[in-house]
């Protein structure tokens, strides 16, 4: 069921009446949460909510176990067993080809022949994220941040809470669980609020990332056709689609979670306004970004161990991370560019420069500012052009055909004229993300000091333009659901 | 609680009430006009015919009104259907065009191998479904016909804008960039003549015949057809127009001449050694040009059968 489709729409008003006006407990609140999330994902695929079933019963029973341990011996064996179990489910649905055909390659380097034993495994929805969940959940056990959660189903609805089940924000026991665990009363302002953050998480997806992804296809499918310019244009037309599908699917889950008095933790912050590399990684996908941080690069001695150590840490980190997108070279690559794109920074221990918002109280940004920000941005696009990439070798193919003399040509693809009001809608957007840039989304506060028939007019508008684009643009897959 | 669900609950409703209200401002806008050139519904709602002609692309190319206006000083109509080769579509276009109009004294089928009785599954790209989408939502009784045919679903029926959004309406309906086309000539009329090297001329179109094994459907559609016009009291004739003669073969040709005969329609083919042998006559493999619609037509004016059956069929 996706965030964007007729199910959803009728799905998410029942389940709203039903948890505020019939299950007025907090326990039958949690349950119906429950049975809603597992008919959510079992709309999917029903035969893979056994999987998730078996890893929330797997990391609750180790929690409990570890918690219950006598000695440290057996606090690591529980850790340990929860830790495998979860890494190869993961790693069997999501690499095993990978590696498997990677090896192949690789011994075929050496005149060798071998068929490893490759499967048709279809990845199962949210995998990467709700194993995370359970990650964190067991290693705050181990590390006493945390206590075990003795309820299952409150522990269930952490793991498996529909807003972010598949596609996250990864959120931490100690941020959710203790809204699961306390009574939710509804608030006007809040449910409001959260009703303008589905709105523009709607029109992100639906109106610049749908849009986008149309343009951005026809132009990455076919890299020789078009000028360089075209090219330069294709790549940020993908930062655009993939800016507005994954920010605007995390809109659309805050402001439902908003609706039923839960606060997810926020995943975007208007990360293209960045003035640096790190600064974006503190903007983009935030909850995975300070997952890894939390779980992986602290641990692994963080920024502490002089100046080689923080650079392999990076390194680290973002390899992994580009790792975790999928199980392809060009996931690598792409992580291995942010670092080096970061690295002047952390060598030099800029990287916390910029932890304001940029031109904060002010209408325009600086010269300096805006330069930096086009910087970044150029950077980021760049390394967009792997993560899109079929592989490798179309990356690169694509990067080659941007640097030729027809870089310099005005950018030209079929269809461009009739996109002539899509770039309006993509300028407003812009526009209206900048303005709102201090703000948590882009309605927040945007339109509050108007009269109420403005206001409402130019919801109704934003309506009516998410009603067209999504009847008349083929409706594609959110981006981040294959991870 | 209670605030809240009843201004989401407003909202929604002007939010109903506002695409209801787009929907019919279009709809007022291009009502009794054609948005894309082609032929529909309310194009021929006002004009009472005594001749109408039925088919599909075929016939839409080759019947030109006016000629059989001042031939046989009559009012004709082109009422083929772009890209529908099933008689079914014919017997619809024909029952929404009675529906509105008082029934013609002749029909003209453009009967030829391509034909095809039964339906063929609809889906949302359907030949030329999208010209009929501003009928979708909630036709009435002149359209229901056709969107019943067409295959609209609920929500294009029962949602304001959907049909229009979904098959890309909007903005020829708002701008009404073809609104004159149909109005010049009434039927496709093609002035170019074949460019045989950029089309080089084949036969793989041959495989849109029908196989024996469909002869059934057809015949039993062709009844179908017959009886409906006999209940108007509206005299059927069916007309085979020519192909080029690659794609000419007398056996495949002469079965729908079977077919006609078995329930009594009067038939005639046109397939003439010197109009199928002439690239000249032709834009395409199976489709005439100006030329070639003249040429029929000339046919047509020379033959003692259409003639027969034409002061027959108008005798007051």
């Amino acid at each position: 069921m996706l965030f964007n489709s007729l199910g959803f729409a009728i799905f998410l008003p029942i389940v709203f009446i039903l948890y505020w006006f019939i299950f007025k407990s907090r326990q039958q609140q949690n349950l119906l949460l429950l049975s809603a999330s597992y008919f959510f994902y079992g709309c999917w695929d029903w035969r893979f909510l056994f999987l998730l079933i078996f890893s929330t019963v797997l990391d609750f029973y180790t929690g409990i176990k570890m918690s219950d341990a006598k000695n440290q011996h057996a606090k690591k064996f529980w850790f340990a067993l929860s830790i495998i179990i979860n890494l190869s489910f993961l790693g069997f649905f999501k690499y095993y080809n990978f590696f498997a055909e990677s090896f192949r390659d690789f011994i075929a380097h050496f005149g060798l022949t071998v068929n490893p034993f490759t499967l048709n495994i279809i990845l199962p929805v949210g995998i990467s994220f709700y194993t995370f969940h359970g990650l964190s959940y067991v290693i705050d056990i181990y590390h006493n941040r945390i206590e075990a959660e003795k309820k299952f189903i409150d522990y269930s609805l952490f793991v498996s809470y529909f807003p972010l089940l598949v596609a996250g924000p990864i959120e931490r026991a100690t941020h959710l669980l203790p809204q699961i665990k306390q009574d939710r009363t509804f608030n006007y302002s809040r449910a409001i609020d959260g009703l303008r953050q589905i709105l523009w998480g709607l029109f992100k997806k639906i109106v610049i990332a749908d849009q986008c992804a149309v343009f951005a296809n026809q132009i990455f499918n076919n890299p020789t056709d078009y000028s360089g310019s075209t090219l330069v244009l294709g790549a940020v037309f993908f930062a655009f689609q993939i800016y507005g599908d994954f920010s605007g699917y995390s809109g659309i889950a805050l402001g439902t979670s908003r609706l039923l008095g839960i606060e997810l933790l926020r995943n975007f912050a208007n990360p293209y306004f960045s003035r640096d590399i790190a600064e974006f990684w503190r903007r983009w996908h935030i909850s995975l970004s300070t997952w890894f941080r939390d779980y992986l690069y602290i641990p692994l001695g963080g920024s502490k161990g002089g100046k080689w150590a923080r650079i392999r840490n990076t390194f680290i980190i973002f390899i992994v991370s580009g790792f975790w997108h999928g199980a392809n070279w060009t996931f690598i690559i792409w992580g291995l560019l942010n670092a080096i794109f970061i690295m002047p920074s952390i060598i030099l221990q800029t990287n916390r420069t910029n932890l304001n918002i940029v031109a904060q109280g002010k209408i325009l940004p600086s010269v300096k500012e805006f330069f930096a920000m086009l910087f970044t941005f150029s950077l980021t696009v760049f390394a967009w052009i792997f993560f899109r990439a079929k592989d490798v070798h179309h990356a690169i193919e694509y990067i080659a055909n941007i640097f030729k003399k027809s870089l310099f040509k005005i950018p030209y693809f079929p269809g461009i004229g009739l996109a002539k009001p899509f770039f309006l809608f993509l300028l407003c957007f812009i526009v209206i993300e900048w303005r709102q840039r201090e703000q948590l989304f882009g309605l927040q506060t945007f339109g509050h000091k108007w009269h109420q028939v403005l206001r409402w007019a130019f919801y109704l508008f934003l309506v009516i333009v998410i009603y067209y684009y999504a009847i008349t643009t083929d409706p594609q897959q959110f981006i981040y659901f294959q991870f | 609680m209670l605030l809240f669900i009843k201004k989401l609950l407003i909202f929604l409703l002007f939010t109903l009430l506002l695409v209801t209200a787009l929907q019919a401002i279009i709809s007022f806008r291009i009502r009794g006009k054609t948005v894309n050139g082609h032929d529909n519904i309310e194009l021929t709602s006002g004009i009472n015919a005594d001749l109408v002609f039925l088919g599909s692309s075929r016939c839409w190319a080759h019947f030109n009104p006016s000629f059989f206006d001042t031939a046989y000083r009559i009012k004709s109509l082109n009422i083929g259907f772009d890209g529908h080769s099933e008689i079914m579509m014919a017997i619809v276009r024909l029952s929404v065009y009675l529906s509105n109009n008082t029934p013609p004294k002749i029909a003209v089928l453009s009967f030829d191998p391509f034909m095809n009785g039964d339906i063929k599954p609809i889906t949302s790209n359907t030949v030329h479904k999208d010209h009929f989408a501003r009928y979708a939502f909630l036709p009435t009784k002149q359209s229901i016909h056709l969107v019943n045919y067409l295959g609209f679903n609920f929500l294009e029926r029962y949602i304001p804008m959907y049909a229009m959004f979904k098959y890309k309406h909007t903005e020829d309906a708002i701008l009404l960039n073809n609104i004159n086309s149909w109005a010049i000539y009434g039927y496709e009329r093609h002035d170019e003549t074949w460019d045989t090297i950029a089309h080089p001329i084949t036969d793989v179109i041959k495989k849109k015949y029908f196989i024996e094994s469909e002869e059934k459907g057809i015949y039993k559609s062709l009844d179908s057809l017959n009886k409906l016009c006999r209940l108007y009291n509206i005299k059927l004739i069916c007309i085979q127009t020519p192909v080029y003669k690659n794609i000419y073969d007398l056996h495949t040709f002469s079965r729908t001449e079977k077919i006609c005969k078995s329930l009594s329609i009067p038939f005639i083919d046109a397939n003439k050694d010197y109009l199928i042998n002439n690239s000249d006559f032709f834009y395409n493999v199976n489709h005439l040009n100006t030329k070639g619609v003249n040429m029929l037509n000339s046919f047509l004016k020379n033959d003692s059968l259409f003639n027969s059956f034409m002061s027959a069929s108008t005798k007051p």
